[in-house]
C-alpha cells in the first residue's frame, strides 16, 4: 500500500504524464516546423522562377556599339519595372568571357560558368543577401553572361519568419505547457496527496476508516478498498486479541487454585528450612501467573479500536503514589530503597493504562536492581512552561548495554543484566544451579513490551537511557564508586500535559 | 478470626483455605452464594472473601445481597475478572476491597489483616499492628515485650510506652494508615489544628523520637522516599 503512495510523493506519477504529454507537443512544433520550411523553400523556388524569366529580357536589352566594344543598354519595361520595384535592393551585370563586368554593377563580377544552364547563388553585400542567377547567353553582342541579383532574398527572410515566427512560439508554448502540467498534475494529486498524508500521519494501531464521503469522487474507490482493507486487518486482530484473552483466561482459574495450594504449601514448611523444590515451584508459578496476567493485558492494549479514549486524563502524581505502595512490601522485601521525586501534573491519557505502564516499569526496576539499590519514580513537567509532561522509573541497578536497548521493548526478550551471572542462567533451566545466590529474576519478557504498547496507545514511545542520577546525595555516592558498577537504567515515556489542572482542581479519573 | 470463603472452584478453595487456616483464620467453605447465605444466616463472621463467577447467583448479587440484609463484615472479592468496571462495580455494590486472582498469599494475607484493622477501628478503640496495640479511648500505647531468651514458658508481658500528644498523633496516623504509608503532606494536615501550625522539620523530630521508642520491639517507621512514612514489622525480631 506504501508503495504508489510513495509514488505520488517523490513525483514519478508527475514525471510521467509529463513525459506523455511533452512527446506529443514536441512532434507538434517539429510538423509546424517542417511545413514552414517547405513553405520558405517553395517561395524561394518561385523567386528563383522570377530571376530566371528575367535574364532573356537582360540579354535581349544588350545593344553591342561596334567602335570601341563597349555596350549600351536599353532596358524592357519588364526589367525597368523589377529593378523599381526592387528600391536599389537589385542589381544586375553583363560579363565577359573574362569576367570582367562590361554594364552594371561591378560588384558582380565574376567568371562565366561552364554551360548554358542559368545557375542560381546566393552572396551577401553590405548586410543584405541577395539571390544571384547566372547564365552564358547570346546576345547581339556575342556571346556573354548575364547576372541578376535580387537583394530582397525571400528565403532568407522566411528562414527568419521561421525562426521568429514558428520554432520560438513553439518552444515558448512547449515551456508553457511544461509548466501547466506541472501545475495541473500536483492539483489534480492533491485529493490523492492528501489521502497519502492522512494514511502515513496514522499510528500503526490506528485503523478506523477513512472518512469517504469528504474524498473526492475520484479518490473514493481508493479509500473505499482501503477502508475494506483495514476493516479485514481489524477483523483479524480482533479475533488474534480475542484469542488471546479467552485462553489466558481459561488458564487463569486453574492457575490461581495451583498458586493458592502452592502458596499454602510454602507457608506451612517448618520454619527455618528452605524447601528448595516447593519455593521454585512457587516461584515458577507465581512467573505463569503473571505470564497469563500479562498476556490478557496485552490483549487488551492491542485491541483494535483504541483504549486510549479521547478526553481522558490522569494525574500523574497521584499514579505514582499509588504504585509506589503498591510495590513497597516488595521493594522492602529485597532492601531496595523505593522513592518519589513526583511534582503535581495533570497529563492527557487514560489512568488505567497510565497505571499498569508505570507498574510494568516500577516491577522490572525492582526486578533487576540489587539488593540495597535505589528505584525511583518521577514525574512532572519536561520543562518549567512545556508542554509535555514526562513519567519515569529510574534504578541504580546493573544497567544494561546500550546495544542491547532496542531489543528490550521486544516481547519475550529477557535483558542479560550486567552481573551476567544470575540473569543469564535464569533464561534457561539449566541455569537453575547457578542461581540459588543471585537474586531470582522472576520475568516473562513482556512487562517492557506492555509498557511501550500503552506508550504508544498514548501517541508516545519508551526512552530508555542512563540512570542520570538526578538527586545530588546520589551523585555524591556514586563519586566514590566511579560511576563503574552502578550505571542504573531509566525508562521515560513524554505524554501530553494538561496544563490548566493543579492539586487544587479536584477531577477524579 | 472466623472467615467466610465463598468459591465454587475446588483448587482454589482448598488452596486458600490452607493458607487462611495457617495464617490464623478459622474458615468457613461455601461453594454457591445461596449456601454462603445460609451461613451467614446462623453465624457471624469476622470477614469474608468472595469469587464473582458462582453457579447461579453471582458473587456481585451475593454481596449486595449480604450488604442489604444488614451485614457489615468486611467483604474481600476474589475474582478472575480483572477489568476496570468489574472492579468499580464490585467496590459500588458494597466490596471494600477486590483483588484479581491468581494471588499471591502474602498480599491476601496484607489485605484482609488491613480491611480487619480497619473494621475494628469502626467497632472498637483499639487499634493493632503486629506488637503494638493503641487504645484510642484511653489514649495508652503498648507493644508485646517478647519472652527473654531461656524464660521457658513465661508468658509475654505487656508494656506501657509514654507518647506525647503529638508523639500519639503521628502514631496514630501511621497506624491508621497502616500498611499502606502515609504521605507527610496528609500527615501535617492530619496534626495541624487551628490553632497551631506544625512545620515539616517537627515531623522529622516526632519519627526520630518514636523510632527510639518502637523500633526495639520490631516495629519501624521506615521514611518512604520524596512520600513519606510507613509502618512496618521488623522481620528479624
Amino acid at each position: 500500500m506504501k508503495n504508489w503512495l510513495n509514488l505520488v510523493g517523490s513525483g514519478a506519477l508527475q514525471r510521467r504524464l509529463l513525459q506523455l504529454l511533452l512527446l506529443p507537443l514536441l512532434l507538434v512544433a517539429l510538423l509546424n516546423t517542417w511545413f514552414d520550411y517547405r513553405l520558405a523553400d517553395s517561395a524561394a523556388i518561385q523567386q528563383d522562377r522570377q530571376l530566371l524569366t528575367l535574364v532573356p529580357a537582360l540579354a535581349d536589352a544588350v545593344r553591342s556599339d561596334q567602335a570601341d566594344g563597349t555596350l549600351t543598354l536599353s532596358l524592357s519595361p519588364e526589367l525597368a519595372e523589377f529593378l523599381s520595384s526592387r528600391a536599389g535592393a537589385a542589381d544586375y551585370a553583363i560579363l565577359n568571357a573574362d569576367g570582367r563586368v562590361l554594364a552594371g554593377a561591378e560588384w558582380l563580377r565574376d567568371y562565366p560558368p561552364d554551360t548554358h544552364e542559368p545557375e542560381f547563388s546566393s552572396q551577401e553585400l553590405r548586410g543584405a543577401v541577395y539571390r544571384i542567377v547566372t547564365q552564358r547567353v547570346s546576345t547581339r553582342a556575342g556571346e556573354l553572361t548575364v547576372r541578376l541579383a535580387d537583394g530582397v532574398s525571400l528565403r532568407w527572410q522566411r528562414l527568419r519568419r521561421l525562426w521568429l515566427n514558428v520554432l520560438l512560439p513553439n518552444l515558448f508554448l512547449t515551456l508553457l505547457a511544461f509548466a501547466a502540467v506541472q501545475w495541473a498534475v500536483r492539483q489534480a494529486l492533491q485529493p490523492l496527496l492528501k489521502l497519502k498524508d492522512e494514511v502515513d500521519g496514522r499510528s500503526p494501531r490506528d485503523l478506523s476508516p477513512l472518512d469517504e464521503a469528504s474524498s473526492l469522487e475520484e479518490v473514493r474507490p481508493l479509500v473505499r478498498a482501503l477502508n475494506h482493507l483495514f476493516e479485514l486487518v481489524n477483523a483479524q486482530a480482533a479475533a488474534q486479541a480475542r484469542f488471546v484473552a479467552d485462553a489466558a483466561h481459561q488458564l487463569r482459574t486453574p492457575l490461581a487454585g495451583l498458586q493458592a495450594l502452592v502458596e499454602a504449601l510454602t507457608q506451612n514448611r517448618p520454619s527455618g528450612v528452605a524447601d528448595e523444590p516447593i519455593m521454585r515451584l512457587r516461584d515458577a508459578t507465581r512467573r505463569t501467573s503473571q505470564l497469563v496476567q500479562q498476556l490478557l493485558t496485552l490483549s487488551r492494549v492491542e485491541a483494535p479500536g483504541g483504549l486510549v479514549r479521547p478526553g481522558q486524563r490522569a494525574d500523574l502524581r497521584q499514579l505514582c503514589e499509588q504504585v509506589l505502595e503498591e510495590h513497597l512490601d516488595r521493594a522492602s522485601l529485597r532492601r531496595i530503597d523505593l522513592g518519589l521525586d513526583a511534582r503535581s501534573v495533570w497529563c492527557e491519557g487514560e489512568a488505567w493504562l497510565l497505571h499498569e505502564l508505570l507498574s510494568n516499569l516500577t516491577d522490572n526496576a525492582l526486578k533487576y536492581t540489587p539488593e540495597g539499590g535505589r528505584v525511583t519514580l518521577r514525574c512532572g513537567l519536561c520543562e518549567p512552561d512545556g508542554t509535555d509532561a514526562f513519567l519515569e522509573v529510574e534504578d541504580d541497578g546493573p544497567g544494561i548495554d546500550p546495544e542491547l536497548w532496542p531489543r528490550l521493548l521486544q516481547r519475550f526478550y529477557r535483558g542479560n543484566t550486567a552481573n551476567a551471572a544470575g540473569a543469564v542462567g535464569m533464561a534457561g533451566m539449566a541455569g537453575v544451579a547457578g542461581m540459588a545466590g543471585a537474586a531470582a529474576v522472576e520475568g516473562n519478557g513482556l512487562g517492557l513490551a506492555i509498557a511501550d504498547e500503552i506508550a504508544r496507545a498514548h501517541h508516545s514511545q519508551l526512552q530508555i537511557g542512563r540512570g542520570r542520577g538526578r538527586d545530588r546525595d546520589r551523585d555524591r555516592d556514586d563519586g566514590g564508586q566511579g560511576g563503574q558498577g552502578r550505571r542504573g537504567l531509566c525508562v521515560s515515556l513524554r505524554l501530553r500535559a494538561v496544563r490548566e489542572l493543579t492539586d487544587e482542581t479536584p477531577i477524579s479519573p | 478470626m472466623r472467615l467466610l470463603l465463598v468459591e465454587d472452584d475446588l483448587l482454589v478453595a482448598s488452596g486458600v483455605k490452607l493458607g487462611l487456616n495457617q495464617a490464623g483464620y478459622a474458615v468457613d467453605w461455601a461453594s454457591s452464594a445461596e449456601r454462603a447465605l445460609e451461613l451467614v444466616s446462623n453465624q457471624t463472621f469476622d470477614i469474608a472473601v468472595v469469587d464473582l463467577g458462582l453457579p447461579g447467583q453471582d458473587g456481585l448479587q451475593l454481596t449486595q445481597a449480604l450488604r442489604q440484609s444488614g451485614h457489615s463484615m468486611p467483604i474481600l472479592i476474589l475474582s478472575a475478572r480483572d477489568a476496570l468496571a468489574d472492579r468499580v462495580q464490585g467496590l459500588d455494590l458494597g466490596g471494600d476491597d477486590y483483588l484479581v486472582k491468581p494471588c499471591e498469599l502474602p498480599e491476601l494475607l496484607a489485605r484482609l489483616r488491613a480491611l480487619l484493622r480497619r473494621s475494628q477501628a469502626a467497632t472498637s478503640s483499639v487499634l493493632k499492628f503486629g506488637p503494638l496495640e493503641m487504645d484510642t479511648a484511653l489514649r495508652q500505647a503498648s507493644v508485646l515485650q517478647p519472652a527473654p531468651a531461656g524464660a521457658g514458658e513465661a508468658e509475654p508481658r505487656r508494656l506501657q510506652i509514654e507518647l506525647g500528644p503529638r508523639e500519639w498523633g503521628v502514631m496514630e496516623y501511621l497506624l491508621l494508615q497502616a500498611p499502606k504509608p502515609a504521605s507527610k503532606d496528609k500527615l501535617l494536615q492530619a496534626l495541624t489544628g487551628s490553632d497551631q501550625e506544625i512545620s515539616a522539620n517537627a515531623i522529622e523530630v516526632y519519627i526520630s523520637r518514636l523510632r527510639n521508642k518502637f523500633e526495639p520491639y520490631g516495629i519501624l517507621l521506615k521514611s518512604i522516599r520524596g512520600f513519606g512514612y510507613r509502618l512496618e514489622l521488623d522481620a528479624a525480631v
